[in-house]
């Protein structure tokens, strides 16, 4: 790494660079972490997008691929989305509502289509050695749409709400662990935690986290009679079940959007009649298209099926602390017996990435690749039988389809994979409705789990001991200290490392089988240009535009 | 007279009974007749009379599993056959009791019984499914129930009605005269008098308990996975109908000509029982 290169970059950042940005960017230049790690990581550290981007440029590195053609300005797009009531932001509890404010309210911290977070309304965070401590410098010249500035005092308005002792959203308790908000000027803040925490950025970009007003509160706590934002939209109609509009915003402090107009159309739940209203031309994009639907909208003429990456997974959970679960024997055995990539191939169509069974995806940052599981059927039976099961024995999984029937087919490949070890697996198929008030009580369930930027943020939430969706009871001195260490590191290539032994003690534990990462789908109308699938389905519209 | 001598009497009843009789064989003779195992996975998609890569046949295709669709239809009609067939018998068995006592005793049993029986009938019969199977749970046993809940105050409106036509003949007044005891009266001479149009009805509420098991199966509340099931089977292919035809068109035709069939010999019965002993069309 030539000091003339990260001269350069110290003068773009107009000051010191963190301590962990020299060795990152010597990996970068050697290939040891790709161009998506260094970016993401350099965003941690306080290395805004743009810099991080030219920087690597230098590198040597692969490059952003070319924009197809020239954007074209105006135009209305219709999204077929469902229009839910909502009043506080803060408050939604699905990604849905969080898709219509989206355009007119943002975020401190960005987490692209690519998984990489990116700055937004703050241009720049750095977190101390310890990452105890995060100051942020927020970006100069917003304006609310109601011609106020944005300032810091927006924010400490917003962390106060969320930690209010009488506070109802999730993100009381999500940021727990901030302590202290201290305004350092009306530009900048610095937040102190009492433990250290890598994913303060990611966190900032959950749907709940929306960046309001600081009179909010003032003028009622209903965004939907005050719609006032920052973003590049202005709402100009909501009703609820049938359609949201918005316009573009005149005075936008980024590029201004190119489409005139965005207009949110509730088809139902039934996402066989989006596609038909998507194949009639009655809208333009649809939110979602699942893995049923794929091979029809393949063959619509003048429509593009999207897929994307996300670590989003279905597993099948055993609690260890029920029969016959706490036998690891057990565990073991359904471990052995199943066959991840069969149920990838049949009930995902191949679709996705194949799973292996300690809940971290090969396209997150801190993954560590472990040797190949193997089937071994027979070792499967042998163990069975050492634990008292030379029979065979008889297991039941609860199935609620929450996110459809691939969840149920996948468990049916189970099924036949585990006959072949002796374990005769009843399925108790039930609707979604019915499973979710159980999903974390049945012995042996589905359990769908949704995309999160880093794995540990799942880690954290599922398998520590004690979490609060820790569903399995698994419980584990090593992995938490384990855990703990991979949190404390910011260098994805030593984080990765020291992600081994997480990995490890998950997989060997048996806690899951976890078939398969489900890639992600959308569909929109061949004239809908530079919409890509979100991970976490968190779409941003301004930079859409429409031939 | 043998079954087909009565059937012959009848063309509906000849082609009905033929069609619930191939069912009926399918249903009997299931593991001689599917050319594959119903639950393993082949080659998922294989459209109908396609090889699978290892050169196997499937004559009317595979699903989304890679399951055959030709074993999954006849052991389909074992599921629906045993299970229609148990399901109407247990209704039959509650409705007719409570009928038989409804019509020969009248008064505050009647009362009783009948309130009973129009309040369930006051409900929607789906809805009424849908609620008995989320509550108790998807299972076998369970859509047995549900179908008995269901359907026995239906039986039992038709019971009753010809219990109290029957009651006021003759043969039993002459019966009670002779000292016989209710229940002989009601089994050995009401009953037997009554089996005409009940016959009927027994065609005709199997064809619609298949139909409720399909229904069911269709809403994802059947038979639990794997069993085979047609309304499953529509509901599991029903997504891609338009990019895979023949993941749902062979269940619906199975459901429907076994829904016919039962229906021709319905009619055909009440030909021949309305027509008389040696009449008929036929």
């Amino acid at each position: 790494m030539s000091g003339l290169k990260l001269g350069r970059l110290r003068s773009m950042l107009g000051g010191a660079l963190h301590p962990a940005v020299r060795p990152l960017a010597e990996q970068a230049t050697r290939g040891e972490i790709g161009r998506r790690e260094f970016l993401r990581t350099a965003a941690f550290l306080g290395v805004t997008a743009a810099s991080a981007k030219a920087f690597i440029g230098d590198l040597g590195l692969v490059g952003e691929a070319a924009a197809q053609g020239a954007p074209k300005q105006g135009g209305t797009l219709r999204f077929a989305c469902s229009v839910m009531e909502m009043k506080d932001p803060a408050l939604v509890t699905w990604a849905e509502p969080s898709n219509l404010y989206r355009n007119s309210l943002e975020f401190l911290a960005e987490v692209d289509a690519d998984n990489v977070t990116q700055p937004y309304l703050a241009e720049g965070w750095k977190p101390s050695d310890d990452l105890k401590t995060w100051t942020f410098k927020l970006r100069p010249g917003v304006k609310w749409s109601n011609g106020d500035d944005f300032t810091v005092e927006d924010v400490e308005f917003n962390f106060k709400r969320w930690q209010a002792p009488d506070s109802k959203s999730p993100n009381k308790t999500s940021f727990a662990m901030v302590t202290k908000f201290e305004k350092l000027s009306d530009l900048e803040f610095r937040l102190t935690l009492d433990r250290a925490v890598l994913a303060i950025p990611e966190m900032l970009y959950a749907y709940t986290c929306p960046i309001l007003h600081r009179k909010f509160d003032e003028m009622g706590s209903d965004w939907i009679k005050n719609p006032i934002g920052t973003g590049p939209f202005q709402m100009t109609e909501y009703k609820v079940s049938s359609i949201a509009k918005f316009k573009r915003r005149d005075g936008y402090w980024g590029k201004p959007a190119f489409l005139d107009e965005i207009q949110y159309i509730d088809l139902g739940t039934d996402i066989a009649a989006h596609v038909a209203a998507l194949a009639a031309g009655q809208v333009d994009v649809l939110y979602r298209v699942t893995i049923a639907e794929i091979e029809l909208v393949e063959k619509l003429p003048n429509v593009r099926l999207l897929r994307g990456k996300a670590a989003q997974t279905v597993v099948m959970r055993m609690q260890v602390d029920q029969k016959p679960f706490d036998d690891i024997r057990v565990r073991q055995a359904v471990c052995l017996a199943a066959d991840n990539q069969k149920m990838l191939e049949l009930a995902y169509r191949n679709r996705g990435v194949v799973g292996e069974n300690h809940h971290v995806a090969p396209f997150q940052p801190e993954y560590f690749k472990l040797p190949p599981l193997k089937r071994d059927v027979a070792k499967a039976k042998a163990l069975l039988a050492e634990a008292g099961y030379k029979d065979g024995i008889d297991l039941e999984l609860v199935v609620g389809n929450t996110q459809g029937k691939w969840e149920q087919d996948a468990s049916q490949v189970l099924q036949q994979a585990l006959a072949e070890a002796g374990i005769r697996l009843k399925l108790n198929v039930m609707p979604a409705a019915q499973y979710w008030p159980i999903w974390d009580k049945v012995p042996f369930g589905v359990t769908f789990w949704a995309h999160r930027p880093l794995a540990v943020m799942t880690l954290d939430l599922a398998y520590r001991s004690g979490a609060s969706w820790n569903e399995s009871h698994f419980s584990d001195k090593n992995f938490d200290a384990a855990l703990d260490k991979a949190m404390g590191i910011v260098n994805p290539r030593e984080r990765s490392q020291a992600m081994e032994q997480v990995e490890k003690i998950l997989q060997d534990s048996c806690v899951i089988v976890q078939p398969f990462w489900a890639d992600k789908f959308a569909a929109v109308s061949a004239k809908v240009n530079n919409h890509r699938p979100h991970p976490a389905d968190y779409f941003r519209m301004d930079r859409v535009w429409m031939t | 007279m043998t079954v087909l001598g009565v059937l012959r009497r009848s063309g509906p009843a000849l082609i009905g009974g033929a069609v619930v009789g191939v069912w009926l064989a399918c249903a009997l003779f299931a593991p001689l007749l599917a050319p594959y195992d119903p639950l393993k996975s082949y080659s998922p998609l294989i459209s109908p009379g396609g090889l699978s890569p290892d050169g196997m046949r499937f004559w009317l295709g595979t699903d989304l599993l890679g399951r055959d669709i030709l074993s999954r239809l006849i052991h389909g009609a074992r599921t629906v056959v045993v299970w229609a067939g148990l399901a109407t018998l247990s209704a039959y068995v509650v409705g007719l009791a409570a009928g038989l006592l409804a019509g020969f005793y009248r008064g505050w049993v009647d009362t009783v019984l009948s309130f009973v029986a129009n309040t369930v009938l006051s409900f929607p019969v789906l809805v009424l499914y849908i609620v008995i199977i989320v509550s108790i749970g998807a299972s076998a046993a369970n859509i047995v129930i549900a179908v008995t809940f269901a359907s026995a105050p239906a039986i039992f409106r038709i019971v009753r009605a010809l219990t109290i036509d029957l009651r006021s003949r003759d043969f039993v007044a002459a019966a009670i005269t002779q000292g016989e005891s209710d229940w002989r009266i009601m089994l050995v001479e009401i009953l037997p008098n009554a089996s005409g149009p009940l016959v009927v009805d027994v065609c005709l509420r199997l064809g619609y308990t298949a139909i409720t098991i399909g229904v069911l199966g269709f809403l994802g509340l059947g038979l639990p996975p794997p069993t085979p099931d047609w309304g499953g089977m529509i509901n599991d292919g029903r997504a891609m109908a338009i990019a895979f035809p023949h993941l749902v068109v062979f269940p619906c035709i199975a459901i429907s000509s076994l829904m016919l069939g039962l229906s021709l010999l319905a009619d055909g019965l009440r030909e021949i029982a309305n027509a008389g002993p040696g009449g008929g069309e036929g």
